[in-house]
C-alpha cells in the first residue's frame, strides 16, 4: 500500500510556488516599467550617473542596460512558465495521479526551460560584468558566467525524473488494465 | 487480442449475470466489464481463482487463445 504525500507537505510547496510566482511577477513588472521610463529619460540619468560614479561616456551603457533589461525579463518569462509547470504537477499530486504522461511532459519542458534559464544567464552575467566595469573599473568583479554546476545537476535529475514519470505513467495504465 | 474471456459464455451457461457474480468474487462490475469485453490487459492469480472458485471451472474454460489473431 502506498503511503498518500503529506498535504501539509503539498501546501507548503504550492504557497512557496505561489510566492515565487508573485515575486517574479513583480520583478518582471517592475523592469518592464522601470527600464522603458530609465530609457526614455535617459539624459538625466547619464548627468545623474556622472555625479555619482566614474564613468565618462554615460551613453555607451544604453545598449547595455537595454540588453540587461530584455535579457533578464526573458530569464523572469522563463521561470514564470517554469514555476506554473511546477504548481500544475504539484496540483495532480494532490489530487492523487501524480504518473501521467502530461506531468513527464511537463517535466520535460521544466528541463528544457532550465536549460533556457543557464543559456539566458550568460548574456546576463556578462551585460551585468559590463555595466559594472563601465560604471565603476576598480570594483572587483569576478569572472563568474552565471552556470552553475549545481543547476546543470538540477537540469540532468529534472530529466531522470520526466524519465521516472514516464515509465510511472506506462506502468499505472498496464495497473488500471489489471483486473 | 489474442486472449479471449469466455466469461459470457460460462455466465450464460451458469445463468448468472455479471452482477451477481460480481458480489460473489468481491469485484467491482466496472472490472468485470473490462474483463469480459476483452479490454483488460492483465489478470490477477486471485481474480482467475475467485472467478474459477464461483463458476465452477478451471482456468482454461474462461480463457483461450486465439491463435489465427495471433499470428
Amino acid at each position: 500500500m502506498t503511503r498518500p504525500v503529506d498535504p501539509r507537505l503539498l501546501k507548503g510547496t504550492r504557497i512557496a510556488i505561489y510566492v515565487s510566482l508573485g515575486i517574479v511577477g513583480l520583478v518582471g513588472l517592475l523592469i518592464a516599467v522601470i527600464g522603458p521610463v530609465l530609457i526614455w529619460n535617459w539624459d538625466e540619468v547619464v548627468l545623474e550617473l556622472a555625479k555619482a560614479s566614474q564613468v565618462k561616456d554615460a551613453t555607451v551603457l544604453i545598449p547595455l542596460a537595454v540588453g540587461l533589461c530584455f535579457t533578464v525579463i526573458m530569464a523572469l518569462g522563463l521561470v514564470w512558465v517554469m514555476l506554473s509547470k511546477l504548481l500544475a504537477l504539484v496540483r495532480s499530486v494532490s489530487e492523487g495521479s501524480p504518473f501521467s504522461q502530461i506531468n513527464a511532459a511537463r517535466l520535460r519542458l521544466v528541463g528544457w526551460l532550465m536549460v533556457g534559464i543557464q543559456v539566458v544567464s550568460v548574456p546576463i552575467a556578462l551585460l551585468g560584468h559590463e555595466i559594472t566595469m563601465a560604471v565603476d573599473p576598480e570594483k572587483m568583479v569576478d569572472g563568474d558566467l552565471g552556470i552553475s554546476l549545481n543547476g546543470i545537476l538540477g537540469i540532468l535529475l529534472v530529466f531522470v525524473l520526466a524519465g521516472v514519470f514516464e515509465q510511472g505513467a506506462a506502468m499505472r495504465e498496464e495497473l488500471e488494465g489489471t483486473v | 487480442m489474442p486472449v479471449i474471456v469466455k466469461l459470457d459464455d460460462l455466465l450464460y451457461q451458469r445463468r448468472m449475470t455479471l452482477t451477481e457474480l460480481a458480489e460473489k468474487v468481491d469485484i467491482t462490475l466496472a472490472n468485470l466489464s473490462i474483463l469480459k469485453t476483452g479490454k483488460a490487459k492483465a489478470m490477477r492469480f486471485s481474480t482467475l481463482e475467485a472467478i474459477c472458485d464461483v463458476l465452477d471451472c478451471q482456468p482454461g474454460d474462461l480463457l483461450s487463445v486465439s491463435k489465427s489473431e495471433g499470428e
